[in-house]
This record gives structure tokens, C-alpha cells and sequence, in this order.
């Protein structure tokens, strides 16, 4: 009850703040009547919009309408169609929440069995080979592989759709993309994780009472490997729900961080405002799930709980 | 019993060899010519400073030895049956099954995310044909007897809800769930309280009977309270042992006399203190 009542404060404060921040940067970074009345207009007309939408006020007096607003989860409509922002950023936000979802669930199928392997042993030259190709990926930006692999297998082959969000063969570069983007970083820590079990005193444990290779890899390892990821994978899984503005943009899917590019890049700052909204609230449970499977996971974290009595 | 049977020793190490094998170098003798025997019911104290080569000799008795460290000689018979050359499977069943070990630091031995119990049983079913039922239930009367509280004997519990001593005597409980006909502590009281120590020491003691055990420590105090003989370590060799008794009042090598007399020197320093 308590736990509930400090996350709700905080939930709240990184709210407050972050909108608060926001509003003021957007505010400072151009006069949206100019996108609004066209880059023709005269003054006149120019003050007609500001006064059509408010921007005459003080900027204090615009805060606190737009906070007051904002409590009533009204962003106003957007500048460059008239549609409720909020609206357009929650027509858009699944298809950037299927893509996370997608790339992560290739992420993890990919990246837990591979990193449970390396961890397994130092040596060996199909472990040396993976552990190369793996550093190379690394020091990849997401973008320069995704724009080979539209290279390779739309452009160059045509086996694949490059752009668009219709179907699952215009899924697979999008989805691939991300998740090569995302396995390096999970592979090396699982990784990690997984050779600082085998050396554990626990598995010695499991070792000195008789347990064969296969429950010591699943029943002794891995858990405790896969309990030292999760804090990476809810990292990865809250990076990505701030929006994949690159990987969107070269693909055009039809997302959140697509929409945030074209909202910035027009002023448009009722949708900007409200998209910034969500993601908070996005990011925010995202840490909030993480924090719930790590207890579930860890004994440790759940309190003290009931055992023994006295000492000794 | 018949006289022969009698007459084999539990455990009998000879000429041992341990050797480092660092990935580039050239391998390093850790452990030279080490010789030991411990029949049934009697109690080994291996003693020795800290890096002298005591926990690798034993647990190179059931191959339990850290990467990069290998056996390069010597045999190991149990029961007069030599073990050291046995594939991987039996041996497995030899560990935990005919040899029970204690090892040094409760909390990082014991599974953080698993409970005792799941780990007792998991030893249980591996070693002795019975179903999770029975098994949780000899887990149960194995955590009890080592006087675990509460109507489950902590069963249930997982390591860090248990107290230092606790987790001990779950360890012990573990080591002992198959009836090891040789048990063998690396330092079990070395990570605990001074008091708890002695209950751990007594709860040892209790449990020696009618097996073989080998009970290692730096703490000549410890050997001298509940072991038969003593075997001295110096730099990977065995230097002196004996009857505990000789070797407590009547060292033979210069080491042994100056194990002793800082074993003799530390109540009195903790009394000034
Ligand atoms: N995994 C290992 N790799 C290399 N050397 C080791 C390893 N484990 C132990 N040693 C070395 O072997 C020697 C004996 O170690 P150990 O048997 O643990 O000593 P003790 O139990 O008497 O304190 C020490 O010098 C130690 O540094
Ligand atoms: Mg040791």
C-alpha cells in the first residue's frame, strides 16, 4: 500500500515536470502562428491567428490553460489537421507498441539462448567467432543496419517490402532491425550472467550434491541469469516505447515516433504535447512491470517474510 | 563385521597431485604428494594457513575442482574401490550419495532464488528412489533433526530468510540427506559467529559418528575440539600427522610448533583486547 502510494507520488512529479519543461521548449523553439497563417502572411493576419489561438497571452497565462486542460486529458487539436491530438497519438501509438512488442520477443528468443551458450564456457572457436560477430553489431548504429538490410532484401533482392506497416512480410525488416539492434547488449549480459553462475558457490553446491549438467543449467543457472537481465530487457522494452524515431521514419511506419518527426518538424505542439504525454505514462509502467517480474523472479526483494525463530 | 572390512579405510588418498592449468601458461603444482586415510568414525582435521592447499585436496577427492585446476596424479579409493579414474556419471553419483560436503559460506552455497528445501529434495531424488512427497518429508525430518525450528523445519524458507547458523545446519542437513558414508566440512564454522560456531561444532561432532569425516580449518582450536587426528598442510604439502593428541602436544615439524603457538597466542590477545 505503501509501495503503491510513493510510486503514485513519483508517477505524478515526473508527470508534472516533464510536461511542465516541455510546454516551455516548445514554446521557445518557434512561433507556430508563422506555420499556421503560412509564410506569405501579414502581419494582421498573423496576429489574428495568435489571437484565434491564444498566443497573445503571457506565457504563464498559456501554462496554466494548458495545464488545466491537460488535467482533463485535453491537448487541443492538432495545428496542421484540426483533429483531437490525443486522438491521433493514440491512432497511432499501437502500431509503435507491436513493433516493440515484435522486436522484443525476437530479441529475447534470440538473445537468451545465445547468451546462455557463450556464458557457458571461455574457449572454443564457434564461441570466439560469435563473440567477433557480436562486438561488430555493437558498434553498429540501428540506422546503418537497417538501411543495408532494405539494401539487401527490398532494394537489391526484392524479396521483401521496404516501408509500410501491411502485413507480416513488411513487418520482417522493421522487427529484424530493432531486435539486431537490441540482442547485442542482452546477449553480452546474459552472457556475463550466465559464466558468473557457473562459478558460483551455489552451483558448486548443486555440483557437490550430484546434479547433473542439464538441471544445473536450468534450475540453478539460468534463473539466476535471466533475473540479472531484466533490468535490460525493461531498459530496452522502455527505450523503445519512447518511440523508434529513426527505424520508424526509414521504414515509414506509421508510429508514434514517425508522428513525433512530423509534429516537431511542423510546431504542431498540441499532438508534440500529447505524445510526450503518453510516452511518460508508457515509460512509467514499462519500469513499473520491470520492477514487478524482478520480484517476482527474486525471493530476495520480497521482504524478509516468516522463516526460522531463534538464532543458531 | 568381519575383520577386513573393518581394516579398509573409508577414504584413502594417495600421492595426490594438483596442478593450475592457466589457459596460456604452463600448468603450476598446487597440491605435491598429499597421502591421507580416514576410516569409519573418525574424524580428519586437515589445518594449514590460508592458500596451503587444503580445500582442493578434498575436494579432489569427488573431482569437485574449479576450472583451471586439474588432478595430474595420485588415486582416491572410497571403500576400497578407487574413484578417481570414474567417468562422469558415477562419480556424480558418488557426490552427495557417499559424499557429503559443508562448505564454508552458507549464504553464497545455497541458491539465492531456490528454497532449502527445493535444493534437499532435489539431492534426495537424485540419489534415492522416492517420490516428491517422501522426499519433502525427509527433507522436513533432515532439517529438523539438525534442529532447524518451526513446524516445517524451514522447508520452505528460502537463504536469506534464515540466520547465519541456520543456514549452516541447512547445510549440514543437505550433506548428510543421503547418509554419506564421508563427510566433508571446508571451514563450517569459519563464516560464523563465535557462538554459533561451538553449536555448529557440536552439531558436527554428533553427526561424525559411524563415518568417515574430514573436517578442514585454519583454526587449530577447531581441529583440536573435535577431531581423532590431524594432518598439517604447508604450501601444498602434507608436513606433519598424527594423533590428534601427538600432534596438539608433541609437533614434529617447525610449522606444526608454529601453528601452535599461535593458536596458543589468540584467546589470550582477544582477552587483553
Ligand atoms: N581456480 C584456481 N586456479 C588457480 N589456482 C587456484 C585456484 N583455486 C585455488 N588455487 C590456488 O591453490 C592453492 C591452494 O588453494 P586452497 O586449496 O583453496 O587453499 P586452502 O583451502 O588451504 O586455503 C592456493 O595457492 C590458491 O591460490
Ligand atoms: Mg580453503
Amino acid at each position: 500500500m505503501l509501495r503503491l502510494l510513493i510510486w503514485a507520488r513519483d508517477f505524478a512529479f515526473l508527470l508534472v515536470a516533464t510536461m511542465t519543461v516541455l510546454f516551455f521548449l516548445v514554446r521557445l523553439a518557434g512561433d507556430p502562428a508563422i506555420m499556421l497563417a503560412g509564410p506569405d502572411a501579414t502581419p494582421a493576419q498573423l496576429d489574428a491567428v495568435r489571437q484565434a489561438y491564444g498566443f497573445d497571452r503571457s506565457l504563464i497565462e498559456q501554462y496554466l490553460i494548458f495545464a488545466s486542460h491537460m488535467v482533463r486529458l485535453d491537448f487541443g487539436t492538432s495545428l496542421a489537421d484540426g483533429m483531437p491530438a490525443l486522438d491521433k497519438v493514440l491512432d497511432t501509438y499501437p502500431a509503435s507498441l507491436f513493433l516493440a512488442v515484435m522486436a522484443m520477443a525476437l530479441n529475447l528468443a534470440v538473445s537468451i539462448p545465445v547468451g546462455a551458450w557463450l556464458g557457458q564456457e571461455r574457449g572454443g572457436a564457434g564461441r570466439r567467432l560469435a563473440r567477433g560477430f557480436i562486438s561488430v553489431m555493437q558498434g553498429f548504429p540501428g540506422f546503418v543496419l537497417a538501411l543495408l538490410l532494405v539494401n539487401l532484401f527490398a532494394v537489391g533482392l526484392e524479396w521483401l517490402p521496404s516501408v509500410g506497416y501491411a502485413g507480416p512480410a513488411s513487418w520482417v525488416l522493421p522487427v529484424v532491425s530493432v531486435a539486431s539492434f537490441l540482442a547485442p547488449k542482452l546477449i553480452r549480459v546474459v552472457e556475463a550472467n550466465t559464466a558468473a553462475a557457473y562459478r558460483s558457490h551455489y552451483v558448486r553446491t548443486a555440483v557437490a550434491i550430484g546434479t547433473g549438467p542439464r538441471t544445473i543449467l536450468w534450475r540453478h543457472v539460468m534463473p539466476n541469469a535471466l533475473l540479472g537481465a531484466t533490468a535490460v530487457v525493461g531498459a530496452e522494452f522502455a527505450f523503445m516505447v519512447t518511440g523508434l524515431v529513426v527505424i520508424e521514419t526509414i521504414f515509414a511506419w506509421p508510429g508514434i515516433g514517425w508522428l513525433l518527426v512530423r509534429s516537431t518538424l511542423n510546431l504542431d505542439f498540441p499532438v508534440v504535447q500529447a505524445i510526450v504525454f503518453i510516452i511518460v505514462i508508457a515509460v512509467f509502467l514499462t519500469n513499473l512491470a520491470t520492477e514487478a517480474v524482478q520480484m517476482r523472479l527474486d525471493p530476495r526483494l520480497r521482504g524478509p517474510g516468516a522463516a526460522g525463530g531463534a538464532n543458531g | 563385521m568381519n575383520g577386513p572390512v573393518n581394516d579398509t579405510p573409508i577414504l584413502a588418498i594417495r600421492d595426490l597431485q594438483i596442478d593450475a592449468v592457466p589457459a596460456g601458461g604452463a600448468p603450476r603444482r598446487l597440491v605435491d604428494g598429499v597421502s591421507l586415510s580416514v576410516a569409519a568414525g573418525e574424524v580428519l582435521g586437515i589445518v594449514g594457513q590460508s592458500g596451503s592447499g587444503k580445500s582442493l585436496s578434498a575436494f579432489a577427492v569427488a573431482r569437485l575442482l574449479p576450472d583451471g585446476v586439474r588432478l595430474a596424479g595420485g588415486s582416491v579409493h572410497l571403500g576400497g574401490q578407487r574413484i578417481d579414474d570414474l567417468d562422469e556419471g558415477r562419480m556424480r553419483a558418488l557426490r552427495g550419495g557417499r559424499i557429503g560436503f559443508v562448505f564454508q559460506d552458507p549464504l553464497s552455497s545455497f541458491n539465492p532464488v531456490r528454497t532449502i528445501g527445493s535444493i534437499l529434495i532435489e539431492s534426495i531424488r537424485r540419489h534415492q528412489r522416492l517420490d516428491a512427497k517422501s522426499a519433502r518429508t525427509l527433507a522436513v525430518e533432515m532439517l529438523a533433526r539438525m534442529r532447524l525450528p518451526g513446524k516445517d523445519a524451514c522447508v520452505d524458507a528460502y537463504p536469506h530468510q534464515l540466520s547465519g547458523g541456520q543456514r549452516q545446519r541447512a547445510m549440514i542437513a543437505l550433506a548428510l540427506a543421503n547418509g554419506p558414508d564421508l563427510l566433508i566440512a571446508d571451514e563450517p564454522t569459519t563464516a560464523l559467529d563465535p557462538t554459533i560456531q561451538l553449536q555448529i561444532l557440536a552439531l558436527l561432532k554428533q553427526q561424525t559418528a559411524g563415518r568417515a569425516s574430514i573436517l578442514i580449518t585454519h583454526d587449530l582450536s577447531v581441529a583440536a575440539a573435535i577431531c581423532n587426528r590431524i594432518a598439517v598442510m604447508h604450501q601444498g604439502r602434507l608436513v606433519e600427522s598424527g594423533p590428534a593428541a601427538q600432534v596438539l602436544t608433541d609437533p614434529q615439524h617447525d610449522y606444526t610448533r608454529s601453528l601452535l603457538r599461535h593458536a596458543r597466542l589468540a584467546p589470550a590477545a582477544t582477552g587483553e583486547a
